[in-house]
């Protein structure tokens, strides 16, 4: 394919190999980390916000859901680390919401932090704890949104980047 | 921008997206690049020696509990030429007629 003089047959083509090789890095970079395990991460943070805001501080019911919870996150913690820094068949990806899954997981820890103390003491700290659920919440469910709205409007063809 | 230069050899199909899911990690398992691109092992061996042969990929064996698995990684030769094919394809696509 010479590049001094280019049919519209060539662009096509360069086109389409171009858009290939984009689709291909762009699977390599994010596939890795299952949607079902930030969806499960958003929902656990939406329900320690429940506890947090709903029902009656420092109740059976309350400080049960915290535990539970916890342990449940703890796993989704381990889970979503393994999965983003350790995916299987694959060394090293260069992952584009790693930092965003990053601090997805800081805020994960905090929520737990902030929960059990606010549970266990059951005072004014539940609201600061219901509202930092839900922004954890918010950010796991980042990366399944932009994916999804990546898909319904792609970018625009023939869009340069080094 | 790096330097353009159209390569033949990267620019087959298969080829050209294994380079693409190579440019993005450190290495693949032979397994996963297979099930990606849902071809034949003796299809992407084939694929994968013209890519060895020049110089483009590394392959390492690592037998992990009694398996012995193929990881493939991209040269920086072949990162090279990957990203200068890129740029390539880009300048045709700009380019007036």
């Amino acid at each position: 394919m010479e590049t001094q003089q280019v049919s519209d047959h060539d662009r096509e083509e360069a086109r389409r190999a171009l858009l290939a090789a984009r689709r291909e890095e762009r699977k390599t970079s994010s596939g890795h980390i299952p949607k079902w395990l930030l969806v499960y991460g958003a929902t656990l943070s939406f329900g320690f916000a429940w506890t947090n805001l709903a029902p009656p501080p420092d109740s059976a019911i309350t400080v049960g859901a915290v535990i539970a919870l916890t342990t449940a996150m703890i796993i989704q913690i381990v889970l979503l680390v393994r999965y983003v820094w350790h995916p299987k068949g694959y060394r090293f990806v260069r992952i584009r919401w790693k930092v965003l899954l990053t601090i997805a997981c800081i805020a994960m820890l905090l929520v737990g932090g902030t929960s059990v103390v606010a549970a266990l003491l059951g005072n004014d700290r539940n609201t600061v704890s219901g509202v930092w659920s839900i922004i954890a919440g918010v950010l796991c469910l980042l990366p399944v949104l932009l994916d999804a709205a990546e898909k319904r409007w792609p970018k625009r063809k023939g869009h340069r980047s080094a | 921008m790096p330097d353009a230069e159209f390569n033949p050899l990267i620019h087959a199909p298969i080829r050209l997206r294994i380079c693409a899911m190579l440019s993005q990690a450190k290495g693949i398992e032979f397994a996963e690049i297979q099930s990606r691109l849902d071809i034949s092992k003796s299809a992407l061996s084939k694929h994968l020696s013209q890519l060895i042969d020049a110089g483009y990929v590394d392959e390492t064996s690592i037998v992990r509990l009694g398996r012995s698995r193929q990881w493939l990684s991209l040269t920086p030769a072949g990162l090279a030429a990957y990203r200068s094919h890129l740029a390539a394809l880009r300048r045709i696509i700009d380019a007036d007629d």
